[in-house]
């Protein structure tokens, strides 16, 4: 259990890095082609593309740091429903098991994706890219993280119910 | 019975739309083993994310453009490049040729998705707020372009500045000078109100509009032999009516956009100029010199020479293979 | 199979406490594989394109400038601008709350990003003039609406694409009613202040010198708006390309005041990502959601349903706004966004109202939704901030939807109040 939760924990730095990097370059990368167009009179014109790759990179590497962070709009409103209690804990668990089960499922489905947008590349940026390096595979590994990162919650979960004072929530494994 | 479902994508009420519609009624009314049903407007996604849609086969059937099709092959893309055709006959003679059919079961084969009849429409002009009379005239004019080299090079050939701009947001663009000038189907251009920040419009028949309908391989291959030839049928039939619609509306569609925007109809084509001038008045029509118009297409011509048998382009020799079709 | 069936999976995985990005999701896999028509797979293939949208792009753009704005001292300085103009009349500090939002809303583009940063500085400084802690949250909170109503905002970036309307337009269309919200609500603190109901002494008038300097800081930012409209009217940039520039308008600032470190830049960044990593994924989850409900042909089937009372727009407006308010106090905002808009959007522009008029109607209307319990966003980051119960917050808040729902029913009647700018601006050129 502390090995997977310092691994997580790493992947989840890289991940904040990484996309904290790209949300950086986003910016610069579509000022400098406003100052082409608008300064020097001449477009860049693979910036759209490019920035549009870097968006849903971010996007996938930030769902899978928020799944580590505990940040995903979840509406609590019937869990009042249950005293903090075994029985609280149980409808969480069941929660965890159902995130882990549809972020491994649409993870393998993403993979099985790969060859077939592997055919049609990216028009204008300077190289070619794979088209699954823009759809399939951000969703593909952003799932692999998130699942994993649930199935901790849901062993902790499990771990919780054995030992005295129950927590039915998870403790985020990132404080961000 | 089979049941198809068709895409068009574009918004009700535009030809496309038209089009699908036609093509469930058709079918519905002739009682055929096939039936479509016609998926309105951009529900699911833009025309290439539809496009990967029939490749995977949670989509049957698009209708739209041949360039969202160009991704496919090379050689396709040759054929929605600049200047590469002569006139409308030499483009419907090369989407009739034997050199086509080959290519489309090769594309068939290869990417899983059929290209089932094509309807050729009228070529698209330019919008501007400039009134071009020379090819100097292009040189350095910003131009709308869509994310698609084969188009981001044909405008960079004429001397354009490509510059990509959403769809939705190409009227705002032309108003405020984000660009000079788009290009498109004057039929398509209407309802986004082009003309009324552009209002000149340019037609130098240096690309034809081509529609086209796309069908999943797996799909088709699974369709007796009998229901596939309901379907092409009824497509031609619907092919044969979108270009016989366009035809008729194109020049009447010019001369109101004209007539809203206050701009005037610029074209090398005397017929052309003819027919808008009886609509709109003779003042609304100027001449473009036609060798003005020929050292465009020269121009054109030799940047494509230049990107044959590079990386992602066509293979050496096929702009001269399709001039050689009759 | 009935679609109604993909809304009662999603309301059932919701209530299991899945997040709703992970239940909507869930909801299309199984819906997908009961109806047996399309292989499951479909949902993973549907995700990432519902983001490869250039408008999409202003959404991180804009949430980062609204951290910088906090992090880099510029939202202090526009309260205190405030204070210096209208903090000496009766009511003052109620005043200054909403002046302050006002300005903060050119350049901010999220309601929460108005509430915590600069709600922070108004909840303390209106505490320590004297204001009861529910009074300065409550109108925190309502005015904390205004900044995704007036340009630049997030909420917009996401109907533009989701309704295919341009966004400049929409942007355009924000700016009066916003400046409208914001008079509701002075109107109302000026009334509660003159029968009582706000009790606090008045604050000396400023000195003329004090003001001046306190303009002089502020006018980076005061100039920050107009120059935003500028960009949008001059067509120097698109609304996505407006985003990164202000981003660096907003950096660029911070590091001259001296209040924004490399260290403080780095943290808005993965800010920026941990709200995009929310938000984006939120609109990649729906993607399929929509997908199903789109070969479900709800559209039509939701435009067949109120097909009757659709004859009279006004009257139809009308039961959107109260099926709109009863949804905004259940669901999350960006949710019902998602889900309602595509439905929604085509059903009213077939029923003959204009489509940047339907825009601002459920988007004023989604806003008053997140200040309403007992699913308001913006109550919940209020309640972070000063650990006032919800009970509390809702009961200090009830004054204040007056007034917004007053804006709410004349926008609904009076269209040219949403239209009018963007048509000007067509016209001028
Ligand atoms: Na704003
Ligand atoms: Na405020």
């Amino acid at each position: 259990m502390r090995f997977f939760s310092w691994t997580l924990v790493v992947l989840g730095r890289a991940e904040l890095v990484a996309a904290s990097l790209l949300v950086l370059a986003m910016i610069c990368a579509v000022s400098v082609e406003v100052y082409y167009r608008y300064v020097l009179g001449s477009s860049l014109y693979w910036v759209e593309e490019g920035a549009t790759i870097a968006f849903i990179w971010v996007t996938f590497l930030g769902a899978a740091l928020a799944s580590k962070a505990n940040r995903h709009i979840t509406i609590t409103s019937l869990g009042g429903i249950f005293r903090a209690g075994r029985s609280r804990a149980l409808w969480a668990l069941g929660g965890q098991g159902a995130i882990v089960v549809v972020a491994a499922v649409i993870a393998y489905h993403s993979f099985g994706y790969t060859t077939l947008q592997a055919r049609t590349a990216t028009v204008s940026l300077p190289v070619n890219i794979p088209r699954s390096w823009m759809f399939a595979w951000p969703l593909c590994l952003g799932m692999v993280s998130i699942a994993l990162t649930h199935l901790y919650y849901f062993m902790d979960n499990v771990i919780s119910l054995f030992a005295p004072g129950v927590r039915p929530a998870p403790r985020p494994l990132l404080e961000i | 019975e089979v049941s198809l479902n068709v895409a068009t994508v574009d918004a009700a009420g535009t030809l496309r739309n038209l089009a699908g519609n036609r093509l469930h009624t058709l079918l519905r009314e002739q009682d055929a083993g096939v039936q479509v049903r016609h998926i309105e407007g951009p529900v699911l996604g833009n025309a290439a994310q539809v496009r990967d849609q029939v490749a995977e086969g949670s989509v049957d059937i698009i209708g739209t453009d041949i360039a969202w099709a160009a991704p496919y092959s090379n050689f396709l893309k040759a054929t929605s490049f600049s200047f590469v055709f002569r006139d409308q006959e030499h483009l419907a003679g090369v989407l009739d040729s034997a050199m086509m059919a080959e290519l489309i079961d090769e594309i068939a084969a290869e990417q899983g998705v059929r290209i089932l009849g094509a309807a050729v429409l009228p070529s698209r002009a330019f919008f501007t707020k400039v009134t071009p009379q020379r090819a100097a005239d292009f040189e350095g004019l910003k131009i709308r372009s869509p994310q698609l080299d084969n188009w981001l090079e044909s405008y960079k050939a004429i001397g354009a500045n490509p510059t990509p701009v959403n769809w939705n947001e190409v009227f705002l663009a032309l108003q405020t000078g984000l660009v000079d000038g788009a290009h498109g189907l004057p039929v398509d251009v209407q309802p986004n109100n082009w003309h009324k920040a552009a209002p000149n419009v340019t037609d130098l028949e240096d690309m034809f509009g081509v529609h086209v309908w796309m069908i999943n391989e797996t799909r088709w291959s699974g369709m007796s032999s009998a229901d596939q030839a309901t379907l092409v049928a009824a497509i031609d039939e619907v092919d044969a009516w979108m270009t016989a619609t366009a035809e008729a509306e194109s020049l009447s569609t010019i001369a109101s956009l004209l007539d809203q925007g206050g701009g005037v109809f610029i074209t090398h084509n005397a017929a052309k100029r003819e027919a808008v001038a009886a609509l709109a008045g003779a003042d609304k029509v100027v001449a473009f010199p036609e060798d003005e118009r020929e050292a465009m297409r020269n121009k054109a011509l030799a940047a494509g020479k230049a990107l044959e048998g590079q990386a992602t382009w066509w293979a050496p020799g096929v702009l001269d293979e399709l001039q050689s079709v009759r | 199979m009935s679609i109604g069936i993909i809304f009662l999976l999603l309301l059932g995985f919701v209530l299991l406490e899945i997040p709703v990005g992970f239940a909507l999701i869930a909801a299309s896999l199984v819906y997908i594989g009961m109806d047996g028509v399309f292989p499951a797979s479909v949902v993973a293939s549907r995700m990432p394109p519902g983001l490869e949208s250039f408008p999409f792009l202003a959404l991180p753009l804009f949430v980062f400038v609204g951290t910088v704005l906090s992090s880099g001292g510029i939202a202090r300085r526009i309260f205190d601008f405030a204070n210096c103009m209208v903090g000496h009349t009766r009511g003052g500090l109620g005043h200054v709350n909403v002046l302050a939002s006002i300005i903060f809303a050119g350049m901010s583009g999220v309601a929460q990003a108005d509430a915590a940063g600069l709600g922070r500085i108004e909840i303390e400084e209106m505490k320590r003039a004297g204001y009861p802690t529910r009074i300065a949250t409550a109108i925190t909170a309502a005015s904390s609406v205004i900044g995704p109503i007036i340009p630049p905002s997030v909420i917009m970036v996401v109907y533009a694409v989701l309704a295919n309307v341009p966004l400049s337009d929409l942007f355009l269309a924000g700016i009066v009613p916003g400046l409208l919200m914001g008079a509701s609500l002075m109107i109302a603190i000026a009334i509660m202040a003159r029968t009582g109901r706000i009790d606090v002494p008045l604050q000396p008038r400023k000195p003329a010198r004090e003001r001046w300097q306190a303009f002089v800081k502020a006018a980076p930012a005061l100039s920050a708006p107009a120059l935003l409209i500028a960009g949008l009217l001059s067509g120097v940039a698109t609304p996505t390309e407006l985003g990164a520039l202000t981003a660096v308008y907003a950096t660029v600032l911070g590091f001259a005041q001296g209040e924004l470190t490399p260290r403080r830049l780095w943290d808005c960044a993965v800010q920026t990502v941990l709200t995009t990593g929310v938000l984006a994924f939120l609109i990649a989850a729906a993607a399929p959601f929509l997908w199903a409900l789109a070969m479900g042909d709800t559209v039509s089937w939701f435009a067949r349903q109120i097909e009757g009372i659709s004859h009279n727009p006004i009257l139809f407006l009308l039961t959107i706004n109260l099926i709109l308010l009863v949804a905004g106090a259940l669901i999350e905002t960006t949710v019902i966004l998602l889900i309602v808009v595509p439905v929604l959007g085509p059903a009213m522009v077939m029923n003959g109202i204009d489509p940047i008029h339907a825009a601002m109607v459920i988007i004023v209307n989604l806003m008053i939704g997140a200040l309403t319990p007992p699913f308001g966003v913006l109550l919940f980051v209020m309640m972070d901030i000063t650990k006032l119960s919800l009970a509390a917050m809702s009961r200090a808040i009830l004054p204040f939807y007056l007034p917004l729902l007053a804006v709410l029913l004349l926008m609904t009647f009076v269209p040219a109040l949403s239209t009018a700018v963007p048509a000007w601006m067509a016209s001028t050129r």
